[in-house]
């Protein structure tokens, strides 16, 4: 082995990264969707929805709130592990898989950014 | 476009692992801890994959630049031959270059080994850990044994250096401190080191720019022990590259200076690819870095892992080019550097983050922990038995 080809494989592997990278995020990207547009087709499918925060209670291990857009509201439950500093009022984009609990559709949040 | 946002992430966190790397004294955990803190406004800005991803840059380019400052700094007078390191021993050759690359070819190797053998590692992880976990105590025991028993200079010194940094373990995690690690370590393996440098009087010879001719046999049989016992070790808690490679070392015949700088950055690097798995198997990182990784992200599944993975493989190809590079810069500037101001100036830098973050106690842990760390050098014995300041709250943890 010399330099040249020790750079080669590098390179390689640098690509192979980006490749797979761009594979991923793109099978990844959910683009948002309005409330009214969750429904029992979409449980167990990954969904993204932008809205206010309507009502918020924490518990230490659970979050639950409302989220609320144009078209109605949804609850998003989070099971944080880390701290996040949201609030009553909050503008957020919520990305989760859809789930039903006794009979009401819900988001489990797996990212929620705020505006 | 989070792709975009992904990679500019990534770059952001190679360049501070530029930093990191070549800075002694200045770990990835702390930067990874001072991330974490600034997470919640960074989370506003960005998505938890892109802050990831920052640290997973910085950590996979400070583990292949680490070797520079462990190579071209810090070697001990020629006298002292008998102890010096392998990496010190080939920069009084002149060959400091060659025994970088010789790192690079062991981390990149490792690297592409481990993430080849992910879903086997996975697999293995979760049908291993249950069985390991039950007996943990009882396994780490008889490690720390096998490590005293197996240093080759003095046991007893061996054995009290293991102790003294045993009971300093105790009190520091019992001290109540929010980063208790910090002034530990820093003490016991940087400002320790730092300090017995200043006085050296180096005279590092003209060094040659020259790739190494590694051996196939040779080269394959380190990255394999390698990954056994990296991997192996990866499973318990407290056990580094150092504990793996007196582990991997057994399994490597004639194993020679060049072969052991293979052998211990590929440990460094299955060190590190094991913490992404046992993160995403049995949900406990194995390195603070990457235990930050998890906290950021939160639930690690199957896509999150590939995302990791692929940013790993480029920072492979980063790290790579940068070390071959500034490994170049530094043999030309190595003569012109001025050892002990730097040496100072590290060390004065360390202390003032130590009592920013951890005051009056932080300051108090790190000074005792700077004197334990004079010892192994001065007795001759390895400073990895300074890792029973972790070992031994463990055992007594689990025992207890």
């Amino acid at each position: 082995m010399d330099e040249q080809r020790l750079s080669k494989i590098a390179l390689l592997c640098s690509l192979v990264g980006i490749l797979l990278l761009l594979l991923i995020v793109e099978e990844r990207q959910v683009s948002a969707s309005s409330i009214q547009n969750i429904t029992n087709q979409s449980v167990d499918k990954e969904v993204k929805i932008k809205g206010k925060i309507n009502t918020l209670t924490e518990n230490p291990s659970v979050t639950i709130m409302q989220v609320k857009d144009a078209s109605g509201e949804i609850t998003v439950i989070l099971f944080q592990k880390k701290e996040i500093t949201i609030k009553k009022g909050d503008q957020v984009e919520v990305q989760g898989i859809v789930k039903e609990f006794e009979g009401k559709l819900e988001i489990e949040a797996k990212t929620i950014q705020v505006f | 476009m989070l792709i975009i946002e992904l990679l500019l992430g990534l770059c952001i966190g190679c360049l501070i692992g530029i930093f990191t790397g070549i800075t002694p004294g200045v770990h990835i955990n702390l930067v990874s801890v001072i991330i974490l803190s600034l997470s919640p406004w960074l989370l506003q800005h960005v998505s938890p994959l892109t802050l990831a991803l920052v640290i997973v840059g910085m950590t996979i380019v400070h583990t292949f630049l680490d070797s520079i400052p462990a190579t071209f700094l810090g070697a001990p007078d020629s006298d002292e031959i008998l102890s010096v390191l392998p990496g010190h021993k080939l920069l009084l050759d002149g060959k400091g270059y060659e025994a970088v690359t010789r790192t690079v070819i062991g981390t990149l190797a490792a690297a592409i080994v481990m993430i080849a053998l992910t879903p086997v590692l996975i697999f293995g992880v979760n049908v291993l850990y249950p069985l390991v976990k039950e007996k943990m105590s009882i396994i780490l025991l008889v490690l720390c044994c096998f490590f005293i028993w197996k240093e080759p200079r003095s046991k007893l010194w061996a054995l009290l250096v293991f102790s003294l940094a045993g009971v300093l373990g105790i009190v520091t995690l019992t001290f109540g401190l929010k980063d208790p690690l910090f002034p530990l370590f820093s003490g016991l393996f940087g400002t320790a080191g730092l300090l017995l440098s200043i006085n050296d009087k180096v005279n590092v010879p003209e060094q040659k720019i020259s790739f190494p001719t590694i051996e196939k046999n040779q080269g394959f049989n380190a990255i394999t022990s390698a990954v056994i016992s990296g991997s192996v070790c990866s499973m318990l808690p407290g056990l580094g590259p150092s504990q793996a490679a007196m582990i991997g070392a057994q399994f490597t015949k004639a194993m020679t200076s060049e072969t052991f700088l293979i052998l211990n950055s590929a440990l460094n690097m299955v060190n590190m690819m094991m913490s992404f798995i046992t993160l995403y198997a049995i949900d406990k990182g194995r390195n603070g870095a990457i235990v930050v990784v998890g906290q950021i992200i939160g639930d690690l599944g199957k896509r999150e892992l590939l995302i990791l993975l692929a940013a790993v493989l480029i920072a492979l190809g980063i790290g790579t080019w940068l070390t071959l590079n500034l490994t170049k810069i530094f043999a030309k500037l190595m003569t012109k550097i001025n050892y002990k101001k730097l040496c100072i100036g590290i060390i004065v830098f360390v202390t003032s983050l130590v009592i920013f973050m951890t005051s009056w106690q932080g300051l108090l842990i790190y000074l005792t922990a700077t004197s334990l760390g004079l010892l192994p050098p001065l007795k001759n014995v390895g400073r990895s038995h300074m890792m029973g300041c972790l070992l031994v709250p463990i055992i007594l943890f689990l025992m207890l």
